[in-house]
């Protein structure tokens, strides 16, 4: 019932905005509206797929390439570079008429994803999954090397990525420490056991004993966290008959469970920024990545954050983008309000106003712009053009020269790519999508930690924990009556040759400890575990946000192929020992 | 990896040389026919010596009694003692007056060097090196450096003025013959029973004393020693009473004891590698937070998955749309087409998710758990640009053209 409450209260705020959100789509609210020609624009893009679609099926390339002209150029009057779903959705078409052995329509289609969106991870899945269908695993292991490649590139999948590498890493340090806990039982478990009893044979049968050394060491399993405690109870016991290099390994273990959940909260809280919609929304925007609900998302990062400038210049500069000047202006006015230093801000300000035909206006804004950064060489070149619509050639000139000055060569990209004399911009509320994801953190941090359930003290909990552990095995390692450390000792665990030599290659870590290197034998253990959570870690972390799964198995393939190779070396080293 | 191999391949002067030139700590074991010797190193020099299967009558003692320090009742006496009340055997030699801290120092370095001697005289076996950050020696040893140790070797070791004590034969039955006096009466072939106080290198080893069988079944490379069981008093007195010989501790070890310990702790060990491979599988945000108290956290990261999960799906389904025009009817239509992966349809824990798709919407759950927060979700198409019709009314594009006329 608590865990309900709780669950209920941390998703009732996004419930909220969303619901805000799609309440104030209804709406048409100020800050993103479209207007009809931009609707119109958006209407053309979906009749254009729909025919694309339709002229897929009747396999009329001339009017598929009609279509596709169209997607783009729609697009491209939008601003914007890309249509990532569309990319996606000609991609699967491409495999499922490859699938039905149509390779010529597969071929066309998968040239349409490129085109729609070029360089997306998807589309090499994709045509590594047609070249499977065809049996050429050459080139599919090619292309799907390639869609990896690809997928680093984009950022969301980069920061996926990042983020379950944390946790597989995380996850191999833990287990390789409890397994090498466990291994340090098989090696000096002997001694601790031995000595123990030793002690206890002078005042009670062995038998009595025998059990109360087994209830010493399992009786943790009666905590919550029976695993660990038990790990932690070992590490205490283990602790006096430990050489130095191992007491260091298991303090460093009993600081890692401590320090875990702390850096999982914390990623966790990144996790859910970043894969909130306005802030993909945002990224897109920035990418020019034009998707299905961009603008209603853009429209719900305005009223998760209506007091960030940060949001009002990127929207204002979707706007601008989009034409929409009249919407951009009053925006761009509300973020030169607010950051007066703004010179982008007011670069782009001056734009609106130079389209709007406000020429003095747009020199003014130019000027403040320029005041700011005398280097922006946007603001120079914008204002050459102001000057020349009010027939003031000179400082026109003068003001042209500047930029060519400060980057001649994008100056003559403006020149030969804006023959209708258009201004160019700065865009940089577009760039500002960084800024907005540490605004929206901090603002969800600030609702986490205000709910009446939530205390730090909790969270922080298990760092004083791993102190007090390691605390604690230092005192019982240095207060331990000395009859208990007789046998402190490494007994000779596994014999020398025959199945002790099977013995030793196959269980990582136990031959290391044995010789005393204990650190080898952590990372032995740390490479088999992680090898053993390659497959894991796609099927329990974050899931990466791509559209088209790559072949399944893969991880696998890894894992065992890690394995195999990990477990040839040691066998080798161990025979040629 | 350890540094190890065959006596056969490696001369045991040659194992030396190479761990004094390492400047190794740790522990070199020898292990032949049918004795165990451990060389203590403490950088690369030799701070002990001991033989597991050696009783410290047969070590120590024997050493002490050639010198005339301590005779062969006493020092029995002594052990008597020392294995009834506890405590380490070269104490009780100290706090009895026997001998001095300085005399117990030579005696150890004397036995050391009989023990090297032994183990040059093996031309078969096996070594490892267990090396280590720290080893246990007699406080105030003097290491004896290796080159050192083997130019005393060669000239054997310093024997003590008095050696009307006879010497047990080595139990390889290949010593040197400096090492055998001829007065000695020899075991030939005798392997004594070990003692539970068998020295240093015994304790940080873990070696416990074995019997032969013990020997045979822990160390099956090793051919079973083909000689009779030990006589230990073989070199004693003749005349010692039967009773006393019966009554000496090392002969009343409870084997049993000693050696039960070993099987709880492995079994314990490999108890809880079985325990963290269930744990990591079944519950591993369980694994990886622990704490009940911290359940926030977890909740929160089980959220931000199911999150990620949600967002894929609604991915796919869409796509399907923009394919179909319509919702898929189940998520395995998105798994045939590759636009989900073959697990995703469940959360780690194996706990399904329930997809229910109407025409324009679908509903995303956890099977058996849909509820008012963020584990259900319901999508639909609008406000989707390119999925919804509404969204850009037809009449937009049936707009006529402007025409101008000039």
């Amino acid at each position: 019932m608590k865990r309900t409450r709780r669950s209920v209260a941390l998703s009732l705020s996004w419930i909220l905005v969303l619901a805000a959100g799609s309440c104030l789509a209804a709406a048409a609210p100020e800050d993103f509206h479209l207007s009809r020609d931009t609707r119109s624009t958006l209407a053309a893009i979906q009749q254009d797929w729909s025919e694309w679609l339709a002229a897929y099926e009747l396999n009329d390339g001339e009017a598929q390439d009609l279509a596709l002209e169209g997607l783009v150029d729609g697009a491209a009057e939008l601003g914007m570079k890309v249509l990532p779903e569309l990319s996606l959705a000609a991609a699967v078409r491409a495999v499922e008429s490859a699938g039905v052995g149509d390779r010529q329509r597969a071929l066309r289609a998968l040239e349409a994803a490129e085109r729609l969106d070029p360089g997306r991870p998807e589309t090499s899945f994709a045509s590594a999954a047609i070249h499977r269908l065809e049996g050429s695993w050459g080139r599919f292991l090619g292309e799907t090397a390639r869609g990896y490649v690809r997928a680093l590139g984009v950022p969301a999948m980069r920061r996926a990525w990042r983020h379950n590498l944390v946790l597989w890493l995380l996850t191999t340090l833990l287990l390789a420490g409890c397994a090498y806990v466990a291994i340090l039982m098989l090696v000096r478990g002997p001694a601790l056991v031995g000595s123990l009893l030793k002690a206890l044979r002078r005042h009670l049968p062995v038998p009595v004993g025998v059990a109360l050394i087994l209830a010493l060491l399992v009786w943790p399993l009666l905590l919550p966290a029976r695993v660990q405690a038990v790990v932690l109870n070992w590490i205490i016991l283990l602790w006096a008959y430990c050489v130095r290099s191992e007491r260091w390994v298991l303090g460093c273990l009993l600081l890692a469970f401590g320090l875990t959940p702390i850096v999982l909260d914390e990623q966790r809280r990144q996790v859910g920024v970043e894969m909130a919609s306005p802030v993909r929304a945002a990224e897109d925007a920035r990418d020019g990545r034009l998707g299905g609900t961009v603008f209603g998302d853009l429209q719900r990062l305005a009223i998760v954050l209506p007091d960030s400038t940060a949001v009002l210049h990127l929207i204002a500069d979707q706007h601008r983008r989009m034409g929409q000047c009249d919407q951009a202006r009053g925006l761009y006015e509300r973020v030169v309000e607010r950051e007066p230093r703004n010179a982008g801000a007011w670069v782009d300000l001056g734009s609106c106003r130079f389209l709007g035909g406000e020429y003095g206006q747009a020199i003014e804004s130019y000027r403040r712009g320029v005041a700011i950064d005398p280097d922006l060489a946007q603001a120079h070149f914008n204002l050459s053009l102001a000057f020349s619509e009010l027939y003031r050639f000179a400082e026109a000139d003068l003001a042209l020269r500047r930029a060519q000055e400060i980057d001649s060569g994008r100056v003559a990209a403006w020149l030969k790519q804006t023959p209708r004399r258009a201004a160019a911009e700065v865009a940089a509320g577009l760039e500002r999508s960084r800024e907005i994801r540490r605004d929206l953190k901090a603002s969800w941090v600030f609702e986490d930690d205000g709910a009446a359930w939530s205390s730090p003290w909790r969270d922080y909990l298990s760092v004083p924990l791993a102190l007090a552990g390691v605390l604690l095995a230092a005192l019982v390692g240095r207060f331990l009556p000395v009859g208990l450390l007789e046998e402190r000792a490494s007994p000779l665990v596994t014999p020398a040759a025959g199945w002790g030599t099977l013995y030793r290659v196959l269980v990582p870590g136990l031959p290391d400890l044995e010789a005393g290197e204990p650190l080898r034998g952590l990372a032995g253990l740390v490479i088999v575990c992680g090898l053993l959570l390659v497959p894991w870690a796609s099927a329990y972390g974050y899931r990466q946000p791509w559209g088209y799964e790559p072949a399944a198995g893969l991880g696998w393939a890894a894992a065992l192929l890690g394995l195999a190779l990990f477990f040839l070396l040691r066998w080798r080293r161990e025979v040629e020992f | 990896m350890a540094y190890q191999g065959s006596l056969s391949d490696s001369p045991f002067p040659e194992v030396l040389q190479h761990v004094g030139r390492t400047a190794g700590t740790g522990i070199l074991t020898l292990q032949g026919r049918d004795e165990i010797i451990g060389v203590t190193f403490l950088d690369g020099e030799v701070v002990s010596v001991d033989a597991v299967n050696q009783p410290p009558e047969d070590g120590l003692g024997y050493v002490l009694a050639v010198s005339g320090l301590v005779s062969r009742e006493d020092f029995s006496v002594l052990v008597a003692e020392n294995q009834a009340g506890g405590g380490r055997v070269i104490d009780l030699l100290v706090e009895r007056g026997y001998i001095n801290r300085r005399q117990l120092l030579e005696a150890l370095r004397q036995q050391t060097l009989r023990l090297c001697a032994e183990a040059c005289s093996w031309e078969s076996g096996q070594f490892r090196f267990y090396r280590g950050d720290q080893v246990s020696y007699e406080h105030g040893i003097e290491p004896i450096n290796v080159d050192d140790l083997l130019a005393k070797l060669a000239v054997g070791p310093e024997r003590p003025a008095a050696a009307a004590v006879a010497e047990p034969e080595p139990a390889a039955s290949r010593a040197p013959a400096w090492l055998t006096p001829d007065a000695m009466p020899s075991p030939s072939g005798a392997r004594p029973l070990a003692a539970p106080d068998a020295g240093p290198a015994v304790e940080i080893l873990g070696l416990e004393p074995r019997t032969p069988k013990a020997l045979a079944v822990e160390m099956p490379a090793m051919a079973p020693p083909a000689v009779e069981m030990p006589d230990p008093e073989a070199w004693r007195d003749e005349d010692e009473p039967a009773g006393r010989r019966r009554s000496r501790p090392w002969l009343d070890v409870d084997w049993t004891a000693v050696r039960a310990p070993q099987l709880p702790g492995r079994l314990l060990g490999i108890g809880l590698l079985v325990a963290l491979a269930a744990l990591v599988l079944l519950a591993p945000d369980r694994f990886l937070v622990p704490l009940e108290a911290q359940e926030r956290i977890r909740t929160g990261m089980a959220s931000e998955v199911l999150s990620s999960l949600f967002g894929k799906v609604d991915r796919a389904a869409k796509t399907y749309f923009l394919l179909r025009g319509r919702f898929p009817a189940d998520l395995r239509e998105l798994i045939a087409l590759d636009l989900l992966a073959p697990g995703d349809d469940r959360l780690a824990d194996d706990r399904r998710l329930s997809y229910t798709a109407a025409p324009v919407s679908y509903l995303l759950a956890i099977e058996g758990e849909a509820r008012l927060d963020a584990s259900t979700r319901t999508e639909t198409i609008s406000g989707n640009f390119l999925l919804d019709p509404e969204f850009s009314p037809p009449e937009l594009l049936a707009t006529p053209p402007l025409v101008l006329l000039d």
